[in-house]
Order: C-alpha cells, then structure tokens, then sequence
C-alpha cells in the first residue's frame, strides 16, 4: 500500500531520473541517512556502514531508472541495501568470525534509557554489538521488522522468505538480544523499570 | 453432535498446518526481559544518527559535466550583455568633462545635407537619413507654391 511519502518520494526520484541536479541534492540528502541506517543494522558496524552507504547510494542511484514503480519504492531501496550489504557480508564473515569473540570478551554496563547517556559513538558500538550477537538472517528480519517498523509480509518481502520465517527468526533474534542485553542491562534484571 | 470427519484426512491436515503460523511476537506476547530488550533497541535505533556524508564526487562532476552547456549559454549571454552596456555607455557618455566637447545633444554634427539625405554624425556612429523620393518630390511642390504664392 502506497502513502504520501511513497508518493512524494516517487515524484523527486522521476526528478532525479530527468536530470536534476537539485533533485538530486535533495535526494541524496533524504536517502542517505536511512540508507546508512539500514547498512548499518544489516552489518552491524559503523565504520563498515560508512562505506556500504556510499556504495549503496551509487548503486540505487545507477538502479534508480530499472525500479518498477509498481513496486513501493521504500521495499525496493531497501532489497537493494539489504543485497549489497550480504555481498560485503559474505566477503567479511572469515574476518567476522575472528572478532565474534574478542566483541563477547567486552562486558561494560549500559544504561536503560540510550538517549540520556550515550554519545553517539557509544550508541553505534553499543548497538552494533548487540547486533552483532545475531545471526545474519536474524538480524535482517529484526531490523527490517522491528527497528524500521515494516509489516511482517513487507519484510519477508524483501528478504524472499515466507512471513512465518519472519516470524520464526524475530522470536530468535528476540531471544538472543534478551540474553546478551540481559547481561548488561542492570534494570533488565531487576525488572521493575519506570 | 461430532463435527463431520473431512473427506481426505490429509488435505484437512495440510491446511491446518498453513493455518497454523507463528504469532507475531508482539511486546504483550513476550515476557518482560525480551520486551525490554526490544524496547532498548528501539530507543538506541531512534537516538542512532548516520554521520554527515558528502555526495559523491562522481555525481558533482557528472553534474559540472552536464551544466556545461548551460553554463556556456549564460557566458555568452553575459559576454553579449557586457559588450551592449560598454558600446552604448561609449555612445551616451560624455567621457571626461572637456567643454570642448559639450553635452551629448551638441556632439551631433551634421556633416552633409544634400537633397533627400541628411547625414549626421556622433562620435563613431554615423547616420544616414534618406527623405523618400516621393517625399522630395512632395516637397518640392510646396516650395513652388509657396513661391507663387
């Protein structure tokens, strides 16, 4: 289902695609962010994020005239992403699998609320390790589900599996995080956060 | 009264097995410590911010690349303009105060009169007017009645 946005963001990219160089501008400025974001929840890495965003953001642009406006915009960008960042993944897992147990030696504490007290640095280390702790496809379907808030059908979708695979995975990756944040997060175990 | 067994035990099996799925686990269908898990992550994936990035610079020359007729046409429309101010504030200008000179109404000078053309002159622009012939003609006739007259 389309909405203002979709539609908003389908007539800038018809702008884009004819050449304007101030569509263009404003297209890079509005993408990039979320493109980054998504790069990074999919990798969880920021350094790594920088990257695959810019290189994401060439592709889509080269893309952008092959994009089927039948399909909303939104769920193709973030296909796009989402293959680009399994690409860099699959060259990286030999290192990943190195760094898997010098991230699970690490084990300050992290306060309950992530706005209040840490800097943005913190913030992408703090969520890059949690995300790290989940596997490849439970970390796509929990970041395209529950961080970027698309329907569960939207996300399946996207990563070409069944919405009860979705499912099944955002129950894993639910899982995961509750042990690995469980560890680090006081409140969580005192369960009686205001 | 016992519901009615299915025809084909198998085929009501296999669609109660699509039936069943994996409810969506919701905050209000997972314990407590996995919603606030959940929650943290989604309050840290809200404060997240992407780190400035500068366009390409691909696209900046690519833009540049395509501008270029653009800016050759604006060149040359100023050029045009440039030169049109310089030849007319050369036409209009006095120049330097030289009274010998004058104002601009006295530097045009009539530097031949013949009959049916007058020609004039301001500094290097030089006017030719040629009166019609019927004109010269027409004249010519009031002349002669004037003189009769």
């Amino acid at each position: 289902m389309r909405d203002g946005q979709d539609t908003d963001e389908e007539r800038m990219i018809g702008r884009v695609l004819g050449g304007d160089p101030e569509a263009l501008d404003r297209w890079f400025r509005s993408e990039h962010p979320r493109v980054w974001r998504l790069c990074f929840g999919f990798v969880a890495d920021a350094g790594e994020a920088d990257d695959l965003a810019q290189d994401a953001m060439l592709k889509l642009h080269d893309r952008l005239s092959r994009w089927d406006s039948a399909r909303p915009y939104r769920q193709w960008r973030n296909s796009v992403v989402l293959n680009l960042c399994r690409d860099r993944q699959r060259r990286r897992a030999a290192r990943q699998r190195a760094e898997t147990g010098a991230a699970e030696a690490r084990s300050s504490v992290l306060p309950f609320d992530p706005s209040e007290h840490l800097a943005q640095r913190e913030l992408r280390e703090a969520l890059g390790e949690a995300l790290a702790g989940l596997t490849d496809r439970e970390r796509e379907a929990f970041v395209l589900r529950e961080l970027e808030r698309c329907s569960t059908e939207a996300a399946a979708a996207i990563l070409s599996i069944a919405p009860s695979t979705v499912r099944s995975l955002l129950t894993l990756a639910r899982r995961r995080l509750r042990d690995f944040l469980g560890r680090r997060l006081p409140e969580l175990k005192g369960g009686d956060h205001a | 009264m016992p519901e009615r067994l299915p025809d084909d035990p198998l085929e009501a099996l296999r669609g109660a097995w699509k039936e069943l799925e994996v409810p969506d686990p919701t905050p209000e269908n997972v314990d407590p410590e996995t919603a606030r898990a959940v929650e943290w992550m989604r309050a840290a994936w809200r404060e997240l911010e992407a780190p400035p990035a500068r366009m390409p610079a691909i696209w900046q020359r690519r833009q540049l690349l395509r501008r270029l007729p653009e800016l050759g046409r604006l060149a040359a429309a100023a050029a045009i303009l440039a030169i049109g101010v310089l030849a007319l504030r050369a036409f209009l200008d006095p120049g330097p105060s030289d009274p010998a000179r004058g104002p601009v109404t006295h530097r045009v000078a009539v530097v031949g009169a013949e009959e049916g053309d007058l020609v004039v002159e301001h500094g290097c622009v030089r006017l030719v007017m040629v009166v019609p012939e019927y004109e010269v003609e027409a004249l010519d006739a009031l002349d002669t009645d004037d003189k009769e007259n």
